[in-house]
């Protein structure tokens, strides 16, 4: 089997675990009535999706369960600044609206970080919508953050969000839409490049939801950069959920995608999504030295190289659309976090680099252990392996010792 | 005796049926040695391994030790620390063996509950830094955990406990269990204990333990005592 028709076998799996056409237009009447519902109780607000779901990178969440809902984040920002109430009161009023409404048959749970509705949806496979409350962030912070940005252009779409804190309600600065922003400038050439071949695919797959070419929207196209973080992101759940602590210790999602969005800006448009997981992973390669290197000696041998940072041992990865926000905050306050991390993309190029050269059988062990048997199995049947490997399921297993 | 010149010859053919790339080297009254390849092709908890492993595989004869794997290749690291410098591997505690197989060594089924094992488990600790089943302490220990897997207890000091009721007590299922949860034995830890009563050979091998790790700890608090007395 060819290199070729083994990526777009793992392609396959990927877009499996992507959401569909019928659950993105589910989605999006979801939120789209709940914005109404707001207006109609005279609140001024905005409904916008933020994360994987404004981003395009949607994966199933749950790694050991093929059947776990997707968790859909959005925000919901009055037309007010963070200057006008309080952070406590904001997310009061927020959640009081919420309280009251008829949620077209969803269920309300209320977090300390958001509001979160849980729909059973679409055939078994069911969503969550995650709501975060916020106000416009005040022209002094931003003034403050548009002076410390490499981006300040992306500074004029900051909010400001009630953060829980002890009993009470803080504001924190956040900015989804400006990292929005960023990202689909640097996404679009690689959107281009590959949008009228993979627009015509998921039209042939999924006739029953749309009736034409042109009514698939846009936001279902999918990047060589989008699958490359999908990718990672769903490797990511599988190789961590081995870990007792993994959701503790595992790369956040923001992390990922403002690594790989950063690294893919500096490559070729047309590149196909296997050259660029290659790429992305050199990199990382490079980024692992700085387990060993200080500072001076990494910037010696690799200049101009900053996409993640060591300065004076603390780990650095700013948010793009926030320049007080350094993603790599847990990294050092855990040391365990950034060696699993380099770890763990050693495994993803032996399972989907390596992988592409080594025999059939080989090439599906590897699978399976990227993205799981069922996940796998699913998509594949029994192709590239005839054979499965035999279960291990002793009562009391054997266990390494030494007499010494 | 595990394997006299008779009893190893039919378990040598179905080895070599079921590992095809071994073949005999060695062959005399003291012991037989294969050597050659393996494909170990194991799954468990979403990690599927498939890996060829050149070793030799030593069984002695007319005797009462177990058979052992040497890493022909030094495939497993030689900072692994279940390895000997040799290149011996460490499978799993005697004892585990032992009772495993009480009615009769199978090399076939020993091959795949411990020696496919301990690469399997190699192979996870490699990738993630952590074992997929744990492992055991070195030494005496580690002896004690195995018995701690058998009689599902809690910790080291509860199985202790447990071994030495074993050994002194006689089993009253209505008698309350020794872990102190004032429950009776039988809906306590004597399901798990009852297999040593039953069985006088497993309780031997037991005692055997307990007799070795007592002295041990004995010499230990000696120790200790003179270095008390030193101060």
């Amino acid at each position: 089997m060819s290199t070729y028709d083994r990526q777009r076998d793992i392609l396959k799996i990927i877009s499996q675990l992507d959401i569909t056409p019928t659950m993105y237009k589910n989605a999006v009447t979801k939120y789209t009535s709940i914005a109404e519902y707001l207006g109609n109780n005279g609140i001024e607000a905005n409904i916008y999706p933020q994360g994987s779901f404004a981003l395009g990178t949607v994966v199933r969440p749950n790694a050991k369960d093929p059947n776990a809902a997707y968790d859909l984040d959005f925000v919901c920002q009055l037309r007010i600044t963070c200057n006008d109430l309080t952070a406590a009161e904001l997310r009061k009023k927020v959640e009081d609206i919420f309280t009251s409404s008829d949620l077209y048959g969803g269920k309300l749970t209320i977090n300390d970080e958001c509001i979160t509705i849980e729909y059973a949806d679409v055939g078994s496979i069911g969503f969550s919508i995650d709501i975060v409350p916020a106000a416009d962030e005040n022209e002094e912070n931003k003034m403050r953050l548009r002076s410390k940005s490499k981006n300040p252009g992306l500074i004029n779409t900051a909010i400001a969000i009630p953060k829980h804190c002890e009993k009470n309600y803080n504001w924190i600065t956040n900015n989804p839409k400006g990292y929005r922003t960023w990202f689909e400038d640097i996404n679009a050439p690689f959107l281009a490049a590959s949008r009228m071949q993979y627009r015509q695919m998921l039209f042939e797959e999924n006739r029953s939801a749309y009736a034409s070419v042109e009514e698939i929207p846009e936001e279902l196209d999918r990047s060589a950069m989008q699958r490359v973080i999908q990718i990672l992101k769903y490797h990511r759940n599988m190789y961590y959920s081995k870990f007792n602590n993994g959701d503790d210790i595992k790369p956040i999602s923001a992390i990922i995608n403002t690594i790989v969005t950063r690294i893919s800006s500096s490559a070729s448009a047309s590149i196909s999504v296997f050259d660029l997981l290659n790429y992305v992973l050199n990199e990382f390669a490079t980024y692992a030295e700085y387990q060993t290197l200080t500072e001076e000696r990494f910037a010696e041998r690799y200049q101009g190289k900053n996409v993640i940072g060591r300065k004076s041992g603390k780990w650095v990865i700013e948010n793009p659309a926030n320049p007080e926000d350094n993603l790599a905050d847990q990294w050092n306050l855990d040391a365990s976090i950034p060696t699993h991390f380099f770890a763990w993309s050693k495994a993803v190029r032996q399972d989907l680099i390596d992988s592409l050269k080594m025999s059939d059988e080989d090439f599906r062990a590897r699978a399976e252990t990227a993205f799981g048997q069922k996940a796998v199995a699913s998509v594949w049947g029994t192709k590239y392996n005839k054979v499965a490997p035999k279960p291990v399921s002793p009562v009391i297993p054997a266990k390494p010792w030494s007499a010494q | 005796m595990i394997f006299t010149v008779e009893t190893v010859t039919l378990q040598i053919t179905q080895m070599l049926h079921e590992y095809p790339d071994l073949a005999i080297v060695q062959s005399d009254s003291q012991m037989v040695r294969l050597h050659g390849r393996i494909l170990v092709f194991r799954t468990y908890n979403d990690f599927t391994m498939r890996k060829i492993y050149i070793l030799d595989i030593i069984i002695p004869l007319g005797s009462d030790e177990l058979p052992f794997i040497i890493d022909t290749d030094r495939q497993i690291k030689q900072d692994y620390h279940h390895y000997y410098p040799n290149g011996r591997l460490c499978l799993a505690t005697d004892s585990q063996i032992r009772i495993r197989f009480i009615d009769g060594f199978n090399l076939v089924e020993w091959m795949s509950e411990f020696v496919e094992i301990y690469y399997f488990s190699y192979e996870y600790y490699e990738r993630f830094g952590i074992f997929p089943f744990g492992e055991r302490a070195h030494g005496s220990w580690g002896i004690i955990q195995t018995y701690q897997d058998f009689l599902m207890a809690k910790d080291e000091v509860e199985t202790y406990k447990l071994m030495h009721f074993i050994k002194n007590q006689m089993y009253r299922g209505h008698h309350p269990c020794p872990c102190g949860s004032e429950k009776p034995l039988r809906n306590c830890h004597g399901q798990a204990m009852f297999r040593f009563y039953k069985d006088t050979r497993i309780k031997k091998i037991m005692m055997n333990d307990l007799i070795s790790f007592d002295k041990e700890l004995a010499k230990e608090n000696e120790r200790e005592l003179y270095r008390k007395k030193a101060k």
